[in-house]
Parts: C-alpha cells; sequence; structure tokens
C-alpha cells in the first residue's frame, strides 16, 4: 500500500514539478526575441528591385566546380532552405564543397503588382542565372527549385536549359494542378475570383495567403500550441520549433499579375504539363529538358501532393530523370529531422556525381 | 514527458484533432460551401472595388494621380533602375575586356 502512495506521490510531484518548469519557459518564452534564422554567412552578388542574388562563403575548399543556384517559393520567405545551423541544407550543402547560390526574392510593394510571372523566368531568373556564370567563370550550373520556384526553375530548363542548365532539382515543386489536393479545388474559376482579387488588392496579400494556408487544417493553431508544450523542456528541439513556426507565419505578398497567370494557367487551366503555357511569348515544352533530373516529392505533403509533382517524370526528355519520393511534409521532409538522413544527403550524392564536369 | 499524468489528455486531443480536421476537410472540399465561399469574397471584393473606383474618379476630377496611377509611375521606374544597372554592368565588362 505504501508503495503504491509512494509511486502515486512521487510520480505526482513529478508531474506539477514538470508542468511548472514549462510553464515558466513558456512565460519566458514569450519575452524572447523572434529566433535567429538564415545564419549562414553569405555576400550579396546582385541585386534586382527587391531580390537579391547570395552566394554562401565556403567553409572547405569548393570542390565541385558547377554551381548551385536554389530558387525558392515566392510565397514564403527564401530562408526554409537556412532555417538554422543544423537545419539548413544550404549549411550542408556548403559543408560538402558545393558553391551554394540563393535568390532571395526579397517583399514585393505596391508597385510590383505588375511585376509578371514571365520576367520571374525570363528577368529575374535569367538576370541570376548569369550573374552566376560570371562570377564563377562556368558555362552552366544546377538549378533547385522549391516549391512555385520549381515551377519557375522547370520553366527556365525547358526554356534556356540547352545553353544553361547542367542539372536540374524540383524539390516538391507542383506540376500537374488538377490534383485531389484542397488548394487544386479552391483554386478552380467556378470558385474562386482570381481577377476580381487582383483587381482589387493588386497584389495577392499575404495575410490572405497565410489564411488559406492555416485553412488546409484548421487545426493546426491548436496542434502548434501542443507540440510547443511537448518542446519546452528541450531547448534544442524547442528552437527548431520556434525558428520553423517562424517561417510558417512569414508569408510575403505576390506581384499581382504573377499571382493571376499563375493561378489562371496552372491551378485553372493546367497549362504547364500539356507544354501550352506561354513564357516571354514562347511555349514552355517540358520535352526540351534534356538534363540529368532530380524530381523530389514528400509523401505526406498537403501543399504540392506526390502525384502532382512526380508527373514531371514521363514529361521530361531526361534519359537521366531520378524520382525520389520522402516520408515527410511539404516542409518536414525539407527541413526536418528526418531530412538530415533523408534529402540531404542523397540529394548531395546525386549532385555530386553530376557537378564535376563542364 | 512519456509516463505523466496529463499525457492521455495528448491523446485525447490527437483522436479529436484527427477527426475534426477530417470533418473540416469534408466541408473546405464540398461545393456547396465552396460555392458559397466564391460568391461572397465576389461580392465583398466588387464593393470593395467601387468604393476604390468612386476615390479614384474623386482624384482624377481634381486633377490628381491615383493609386494606380502612381504604382504604374513607381513600376516603371524600377524598370529603368535596373536597365541601367545592366547597362553599367555591360560597360563595367567592355571595359575589362579592353584591357
Amino acid at each position: 500500500m505504501y508503495t503504491l502512495w509512494k509511486q502515486w506521490s512521487d510520480h505526482t510531484f513529478e508531474a506539477t514539478l514538470d508542468f511548472w518548469k514549462r510553464s515558466l519557459a513558456l512565460g519566458q518564452l514569450k519575452q524572447d526575441d523572434p529566433p535567429d534564422v538564415a545564419q549562414t554567412p553569405a555576400d550579396v552578388i546582385y541585386t534586382e528591385n527587391k531580390l537579391r542574388l547570395l552566394r554562401y562563403r565556403p567553409t572547405i575548399e569548393r570542390r565541385h566546380p558547377i554551381p548551385l543556384l536554389l530558387v525558392p517559393s515566392i510565397i514564403n520567405r527564401y530562408y526554409i532552405l537556412d532555417l538554422k545551423p543544423g537545419r539548413s541544407l544550404v549549411e550542408y550543402l556548403r559543408e560538402r564543397g558545393f558553391d551554394v547560390w540563393m535568390i532571395d526574392w526579397g517583399t514585393p510593394g505596391p508597385e510590383d503588382r505588375f511585376v509578371t510571372f514571365d520576367y520571374h523566368i525570363d528577368g529575374y531568373l535569367l538576370n541570376c542565372v548569369r550573374a552566376v556564370l560570371d562570377a564563377t567563370g562556368q558555362k552552366k550550373l544546377s538549378l533547385l527549385g522549391y516549391c512555385i520556384g520549381g515551377v519557375f526553375t522547370t520553366s527556365f530548363a525547358a526554356l534556356h536549359g540547352e545553353k544553361y542548365v547542367q542539372n536540374l532539382m524540383a524539390l516538391a515543386s507542383p506540376l500537374n494542378f488538377h490534383d485531389e489536393g484542397l488548394l487544386s479545388r479552391w483554386a478552380r474559376k467556378e470558385n474562386f475570383p482570381v481577377d476580381a482579387l487582383i483587381d482589387t488588392y493588386g497584389n495577392m496579400p499575404h495575410w490572405l495567403l497565410q489564411t488559406s494556408f492555416k485553412w488546409l487544417r484548421p487545426t493546426t493553431d491548436l496542434r502548434n500550441q501542443w507540440a510547443l508544450w511537448e518542446r519546452l523542456d528541450h531547448p534544442e528541439r524547442l528552437d527548431d520549433f520556434r525558428a520553423l513556426n517562424h517561417w510558417a507565419t512569414d508569408n510575403v505578398a505576390v506581384p499581382g499579375e504573377t499571382y493571376r497567370k499563375f493561378v489562371k494557367d496552372c491551378y485553372q487551366d493546367n497549362l504547364l504539363i500539356q507544354n501550352k503555357m506561354q513564357v516571354g511569348g514562347r511555349a514552355v515544352n517540358l520535352k526540351d529538358i534534356c538534363c540529368p533530373f532530380l524530381n523530389i516529392t514528400a509523401k505526406y505533403d498537403h501543399i504540392c501532393p506526390p502525384q502532382s509533382a512526380s508527373v514531371l517524370n514521363e514529361l521530361v526528355a531526361s534519359q537521366d530523370a531520378t524520382l525520389l519520393t520522402l516520408p515527410g511534409g511539404h516542409v518536414g521532409a525539407i527541413v526536418g529531422r528526418e531530412a538530415t538522413e533523408g534529402l540531404w544527403p542523397q540529394l548531395a550524392e546525386w549532385l555530386a556525381e553530376r557537378s564535376d564536369r563542364d | 514527458m512519456a509516463d505523466l499524468p496529463f499525457n492521455p489528455w495528448k491523446d485525447y486531443f490527437d483522436i479529436w484533432e484527427k477527426h475534426t480536421a477530417r470533418y473540416w476537410d469534408d466541408v473546405l472540399r464540398s461545393p456547396l460551401f465552396l460555392e458559397a465561399i466564391g460568391r461572397n469574397l465576389e461580392m465583398s471584393l466588387a464593393w470593395q472595388r467601387a468604393a476604390l473606383n468612386g476615390v479614384e474618379a474623386v482624384q482624377k476630377a481634381w486633377g490628381l494621380p491615383t493609386r494606380s496611377e502612381q504604382e504604374f509611375a513607381q513600376h516603371q521606374l524600377n524598370q529603368l533602375a535596373t536597365r541601367m544597372q545592366q547597362l553599367a554592368r555591360r560597360m563595367e565588362k567592355l571595359e575589362l575586356a579592353e584591357e
């Protein structure tokens, strides 16, 4: 009897202590500054309007001559690929001797409503590619696009690949937009008045993007609160969680004309996989992609369902096309704990084998 | 955390969250709901646009530039700045090549 009572009292004491420790930590947390993100040292090599082209400083001798340009999405900040030390794809690749570059799209102002989808490919991206090649003296580079960034890099590779692209990697990049995902349903013509929205707001407002992402799973905020509580006694996991949460709520507005074309041509008419999408007056023909191609999808991705991305492997003409499906979601697969043993080494290995020849 | 008394609450929460999320997923993809939301959004945007158009009409009547005119002018300035930057880079390259 005594043993049982002792066990119960110890347990209760331990639970109470744990509860107060976490409550104190939570109280302290709210007074803290935002987490430190995007810590890998980099130099700004090129700027255009709000865009910055970053080149990450090497920690070891650059072993692979072909530079790697990372192209993130335009609806979130670029630093998802360089979240924090130990949780950074950039840092991982840099430490393995790659010459890593990244585009930071910046924050569009109201005047950027006129910047078109086509200009993101034939203007911003092309100018950045030229800046990378000028600075490195190489003839071609490797391109990695994440999410909508992957739509840009894929279109770019189809239009300019022969001249500039050595390797192409698509990371959770939707290509077939008529899938069973919620975003695909919401964006249909009969449900989503994209013209009225852009004509009214100019740019696609960040708060509306944020709201729609929250509504993909309305219980996410509650789930996050619980996840935060669980991590309060583990500083490193707590820090990871806060950094990721900071990024997830750090949406930016999308230039109006870019968003209009993206929704109409991709989500509503699904022109890209039909080779009918026009960029700068030319049709984007996916069959023109002949370079080595790595397509990475995440099994539980609800923003870019795997089948929406994997279809690209059947559409490109590359002889060397690989499809990699990883566990995790749209973000977890890229920066989660599983990425350090899953995505990152596999990506680095694939790229290393193809980054030494020009 | 593994054997603390409030852990069963976590299990209940997980079950509740999963069911609730599934319920909302069904609601959020139902055509009836989406059509209603689409109609409401369109109506609300029409009101906002009407208000904006009214303001712009007044600005025009007073000979003032409208919001969209100012934004377009700023956009053109940005384009000009980019073009000049690119020309400067080309000149720099040519000068280096000559040397």
